[in-house]
């Protein structure tokens, strides 16, 4: 095996240049067969890859610890689908999953029947070639993952328990399978760049691609939460970790590309913007690797520190200086027939705002997290830059980006009159303040929730009323049935009602970050057994506290009773488990969930005499976060669906020149 | 020192055979050329993303949030460029017909000739 691992690593290694070679010997010839060479080459890559795979889950799954990996990151009783998912713990493992997915991506665009013939793929294909050597480069030289000990130990480390977890299952691969997919906008950027392609065609091509690693550095980032939130016992669900906002800044650039890509296809603009927003996006996905690998900053689920980052690092500057150049080298091409902005009431008006928020907020997000190295640079200490910091910058433009997400559908393309604007925004604002009245007479009176929830009214209404105004316009030209007309409206304009869901996802998500962070209250008490503690509307009766065995494990549980407003909701078990194979103990938190709010009890500490120590929390409307969440998904789902209709996107050409 | 058996040899072997199947076979095969796809911007693409425009400005007046006067000024800009598109549309249409009608023309002469030359001939 330890032959067989390597040699599909290293016979990798060597097709992936020779791909890229003859790739580009036959595209600077114009020789086919060199190309189909090395077309032939990205199979024999996503053989190698998958072949490196299974071998790293055979390994896993019967426990050969002789392999230094097998023996880091897993122990013989571990269950079998955490044996399999610590492929994804370690550096070297999770870099052959991202190896894999980038192969498999390169083959699904090299032979994808839509681009049959298409005088990009080659480029394409060199380009994706590009990462692949790099990453082979890494497996091979660098992060290696199938090392063999000298001596067999009888029983590896262990898996980190925190990770032991569904979300931990699927999180790292959502995550990677967003960063890869990023890979494929930049390579088609690249490509069309390089053949002067300055027209939209590279984005039409790559729509779909966008959207669906745009979702899945969505769920990444959401599973991430939810981990946090479930496993971490801190109650919290994101802390602008340098981790965490490493995979939040490429979501908000390519959430900007998003719309900005609209812009061009319908009216031509905004095309050196977009090739810049495709290439910030990607190189932050390479940025983001090199701070969870390098160790340069300290964060809860970095990687063991590692050279590792350097080269992504070496890699990122490359990939951005080459761009740049391409982008530089075509400038004046891409200024040429470009259209303009017409009015300021406009959908691409909106759109723009929309951009510059979401690329402000990266940056902010960017900057708070390379500050401790900038001033540990420039002064010699690391300052930490911490929760309130990002709280504060980032809120206010996240309230902004729901304000012109509630305007947006409001504004028609091209042309808008302020006068149709304040026709369809009176009665939705009127009904947005009546709202906000309507809450600070019912207690809701923090500022910033009052102001949240207010423009979040506006954005249900204005929304409501662009399907309820589409039905209707529809239904004057076909005489539907009103839900015939909404399913039909919906299904030819996909993208359009795709993008709905995702914004009312989005306020969803928004409604449960306001509660949750404006209204949560904690408490932290020791109680004798027989004791209870009390909590808003709660009361916990501490009734057990008790010890079990499950494997090699140690779990100290208490029996807690809980009651709202006198009702008995239950008995629940907060835990605290011991790990036979791992030295820091983890609390398994017990969550009473409900639409209105979650109860989050955490068993903290216990004496001699029964007495425990919990931290009790209540955390409004996190349901609602993870239903938002939800909304994400099916609505990126319903705009990605290959339907018969909306395949052709209008194009607005701009104002005609009577006199010049 | 490591585990490295006759299968694990055999199957590492195969690999690599396979790989260099797959790279090297493309550049034996006689049938391979390069497909260049001329840029074909075409007018009916073009016709067609026109008219979705028209459509959409046409649903989006109805949903007001155009003017009517702003409506019907978009509306004329759209509708002379898909005319301008359907009269270009109609003078290649319109040539070719005349070509296929001139070369038909041509070819009944033709055949009207050798008929005429071989009653002659019979005669």
């Amino acid at each position: 095996m330890y032959l067989f691992a390597n040699a599909a690593i290293y016979i990798g290694f060597a097709v992936a240049i020779y791909s890229l070679l003859v790739i580009t010997l036959g595209i600077s010839t114009k020789n086919q067969k060199l190309i189909n060479s090395g077309k032939g080459g990205t199979i024999a890559l996503l053989v190698c890859t998958s072949l490196a795979m299974l071998s790293m889950f055979y390994l896993l799954a019967t426990s050969q610890f002789q392999f230094e990996y097998v023996k880091d990151y897993t122990s013989s009783e571990l269950p079998i689908i955490y044996k399999l998912t610590a492929l994804w713990a370690g550096n070297a493992g999770s870099l052959l999953l991202w190896t894999f997915f980038l192969t498999l991506y390169t083959v699904m665009i090299v032979f994808s029947r839509k681009l049959k013939g298409n005088p990009m793929v080659p480029y394409i294909s060199a380009i994706l070639m590009a990462n692949a050597v790099f990453f082979f480069f890494i497996l091979g030289f660098v992060a290696k993952p199938f090392v063999l000990l000298d001596k067999v130990p009888l029983e590896g480390k262990g898996l980190n328990p925190m990770l032991q977890n569904p979300g931990m299952i699927i999180h790292p691969v959502t995550l990677y399978l967003g960063y890869v997919g990023l890979a494929i906008p930049f390579a088609f950027a690249m490509a069309a760049l390089i053949m002067k392609n300055v027209d939209d065609f590279w984005i039409k091509m790559t729509r779909r691609w966008t959207i669906i690693a745009w979702l899945f550095l969505s769920l990444g980032n959401i599973f991430g939460g939810q981990w946090a939130y479930v496993e971490l016992g801190w109650g919290g669900y994101w802390a602008w970790d340098p981790v965490e906002n490493a995979s939040f800044m490429p979501w908000l650039t390519a959430t900007a590309f998003l719309h900005s890509v609209m812009i061009q296809e319908r009216k031509n603009m905004l095309k050196i913007w977009n090739i810049c927003l495709i290439i910030v996006s990607y190189a932050l996905t390479l940025f983001g690797t090199f701070l969870v690998r390098s160790g340069v900053l300290t964060s809860v689920h970095a990687f063991a520190n590692s050279n590792l980052g350097l080269y992504f690092l070496i890699f990122m500057a490359i990939a951005v200086i080459g761009a740049l150049y391409v982008l530089m080298s075509r400038y004046n091409l891409l200024k040429r027939s470009a259209g303009e902005f017409q009015s300021f009431v406009s959908k691409e008006s909106s759109f723009l705002v929309n951009n510059l928020l979401l690329v402000g907020a990266a940056f902010a997000v960017f900057w708070g997290t390379i500050f401790p190295l900038v001033s540990e640079a420039v002064r010699g200490t690391k300052v930490t830059v911490g929760l309130p910091f990002f709280n504060k910058v980032e809120a206010p433009i996240l309230l902004s980006m729901m304000f012109v997400m509630a305007v947006c559908p409001l504004l028609a393309w091209q042309r808008s009159s302020v006068k149709n604007l304040r026709k369809n925004f009176l009665i939705p604002a009127i009904l947005a303040v009546i709202a906000m009245v309507l809450m600070v007479v019912l207690g809701i009176q923090k500022a910033w929730a009052v102001i949240g929830y207010g423009v979040i009214t506006l954005l249900f209404i204005t929304h409501f009323l662009e399907f309820y105004r589409g039905v209707m316009a529809r239904r004057k030209m076909t005489k539907e049935k009103p839900l015939t007309a909404l399913y039909r409206l919906m299904i030819r304009n996909r993208r359009r009602y795709g993008g709905y869901i995702v914004h009312l996802g989005i306020a969803f998500i928004t409604m449960g970050i306001i509660g949750s962070q404006n209204y949560d209250v904690e408490t932290m008490k020791t109680v004798p057994l027989g004791g209870s503690l009390e909590i808003n509307n709660y009361r916990l009766n501490y009734e057990r506290l008790d010890q079990k065995r499950e494997g090699i494990n140690d779990i100290v549980y208490a029996d807690v009773t809980v009651f709202k407003n006198g009702k008995r909701l239950g008995t629940f078990q907060p835990e605290k488990v011991f790990y036979g194979n791992w030295e820091q103990p983890s609390s398994e938190v017990a969550i009473i969930s409900s639409m209105k709010e979650d109860l989050y009890i955490v068993l903290s500490a216990w004496e001699d005499d029964g007495k425990a120590t919990f931290v009790v929390k209540v955390n409004p409307m996190m349901n609602w976060l993870w239903m938002g969440s939800f909304m994400i998904v099916i609505g990126a789902l319903f705009a990605v669906w290959n339907g018969k209709y909306g395949n052709v996107t209008p194009r607005y050409t701009g104002v005609r020149k009577e006199v010049a | 020192m490591h585990d490295i058996s006759i299968i694990s040899m055999i199957f590492s072997a195969a690999l690599a055979l396979t790989c260099l199947f797959l790279i090297l076979s493309p550049l034996f095969k006689w049938d391979t050329y390069l497909h260049l796809d001329s840029k074909n911007q075409d007018l009916a693409t073009t016709k067609e993303a026109l008219l979705t425009t028209l459509n959409e400005i046409e649903f989006e007046y109805k949903m007001d949030k155009i003017s009517p006067a702003d409506y019907k000024h978009l509306k004329k800009q759209y509708e002379t460029e898909i005319a301008t598109i359907m009269k270009e549309e109609e003078m290649i249409s319109g040539t070719t017909d005349k070509d296929l009608m001139a070369e038909v023309e041509k070819e009944i002469e033709e055949q009207m000739k050798s008929y005429k030359n071989k009653r002659r001939d019979e005669k």
